[in-house]
């Protein structure tokens, strides 16, 4: 399997998928954590929806999501964003509001302008919260996009898996889950890697 | 007077605060009213809300919901008590932390809904697999916050129950086990949704009853209003078990300040 590239062709598209929808989480999710901070109204209107979205199972909304999308890529990848993209506000959020007060206050004093204030102050003191939120949101991104394949086929690990349970074919089972555990594994370790890159100073 | 006034107040308070997802519902049932949207494709509010109840009426909800709690909670049940003694016996016994540490680490990051597929090829179309897939996916939070807990218990709160004559016996339930309660919380916290996720997803890979049955079961036969009606029971049911652990938590840690 792996000599034939089938393993490697669908671990790509799996990977594809969960990071297509993780991108577009974070590229979604960190502006709206930040508005929350910046406007009383943005915090007003999103406060509650993300606590009503962030305990919520996404697997529980797979078959929604094919009725809406389909089975092809487009289903999976907004179901990845709608499932990291709480996860994502919540932390940043978190992260915007415990900027400490006096990084504030200091640049205020020298004069920072407003614009400013956002990209210098609160954006690099806010990274260690979003970094988080990305550990936490990366493994679901994969896990969504594995479940999905498993439920609705049509290419991937999970279809790889969920059809080789289906023939009892143990080694290809095998296989697409040792596939799924080293992504995993790789994963883990690449991001606290850039973490502990980008977050030098912290 | 007063009383009702401020139970008025706080009650105007929490909708004021619940407004925004109201906001949402009535934007839902606006743009199917006005068949901006096909209602095949979205089903208005309104009749969601009708077969929401229509499904309480005939108690299939209910039905498949309890089975799907009994599945969340048993696994969750036996991991806590397999997790918390685990962690417990790897921070205190170093054979056995010899023996887990490197087992726990390779499969951490192995999404254990990927073992769903092989456990039921093991165990069959049962609630033991379900159970036992649970099982799997809340154990690991479980031990790892258990672990850490006792690593971090404060050694001067160790040293100055020594000094004031604690028998060693009652050390460790005195001392330790309140001391690294709040990680075991956590870890719990943690493998609650992973056990509502876990068990969603192995019935809607195989299973003959469960919420997760009951959607697929809805979505395959075409009929998207029931298959809306009970997602979104099942959201506001995580949203509440979420909200009661929250608050349990709080009470459970009051001296720990939250």
């Amino acid at each position: 399997m792996v000599l034939d590239g089938t393993l490697l062709e669908h671990t790509i598209i799996t990977l594809y998928r969960a990071f297509s929808g993780f991108a577009l989480s974070v590229l979604v999710g960190v502006p709206i954590g930040i508005s929350m901070i910046l406007s009383r109204i943005s915090n007003w209107f999103f406060d509650p929806i993300v606590a009503l979205l962030l305990p919520v199972p996404p697997l529980t909304l797979i078959p929604i999501f094919i009725l809406w999308f389909g089975i092809g890529h487009e289903a999976k990848i907004m179901l990845v964003f709608i499932s990291c993209v709480a996860v994502i506000i919540a932390s940043t959020y978190e992260g915007a509001r415990n900027v400490d007060p006096l990084f504030i206050w200091s640049a205020r004093i020298m004069g920072t302008p407003k614009k400013k204030m956002l990209w210098k102050i609160i954006m690099p003191a806010s990274m260690p919260y979003i970094f988080n939120g990305m550990q936490v949101a990366l493994p679901i991104s994969i896990i969504v996009t594995f479940v999905f394949e498993m439920v609705s086929g049509g290419s991937g690990l999970g279809f790889l898996e969920s059809y080789a349970a289906r023939f009892f074919e143990a080694p290809q089972l095998f296989s697409a889950l040792l596939a799924v555990a080293v992504i995993g594994l790789m994963l883990d370790k690449s991001i606290s890697k850039v973490r502990s890159k980008i977050l030098k100073w912290y | 007077m007063v009383q009702v006034a401020g139970v008025f107040y706080s009650f105007i308070k929490s909708f004021y605060r619940a407004l925004p997802v109201f906001i949402v519902f009535g934007f839902w049932e606006l743009i199917t009213l006005l068949n901006l949207v096909s209602t095949a494709l979205l089903p208005r509010f309104s009749s969601v809300i009708i077969k929401i109840i229509e499904l309480l009426y005939s108690g299939i909800l209910l039905q498949n919901i309890s089975v799907s709690l009994y599945r969340a909670f048993s696994g969750l049940a036996i991991g806590i008590l397999v997790g918390v003694i685990l962690g417990f016996s790897m921070a205190t016994k170093r054979h056995v932390e010899r023996f887990f540490y490197p087992i726990i680490t390779i499969t951490f990051p192995i999404p254990k809904v990927a073992l769903v597929p092989l456990i039921i090829v093991w165990l069959g179309v049962t609630d033991q697999a379900a159970i036992f897939i649970v099982f799997l996916g809340t154990l690991l939070p479980i031990i790892v916050n258990t672990y850490y807990g006792v690593l971090s218990v404060d050694k001067r709160l160790l040293w100055s129950a020594l000094s004031l004559g604690t028998p060693p016996n009652n050390l460790f339930r005195k001392i330790i086990v309140p001391a690294s309660l709040p990680y075991i919380l956590n870890g719990i916290k943690i493998a609650l949704p992973t056990a509502f996720i876990v068990v969603i997803s192995a019935e809607f890979v195989a299973s003959r009853a469960g919420v997760g049955y009951l959607i697929s079961g809805y979505g395959a036969l075409g009929l998207y209003d029931y298959m809306f009606a009970v997602i979104l029971v099942f959201i506001i049911l995580c949203f509440i078990v979420d909200r009661i652990v929250a608050i349990l938590s709080k009470r459970l840690l009051k001296w720990h300040g939250g």
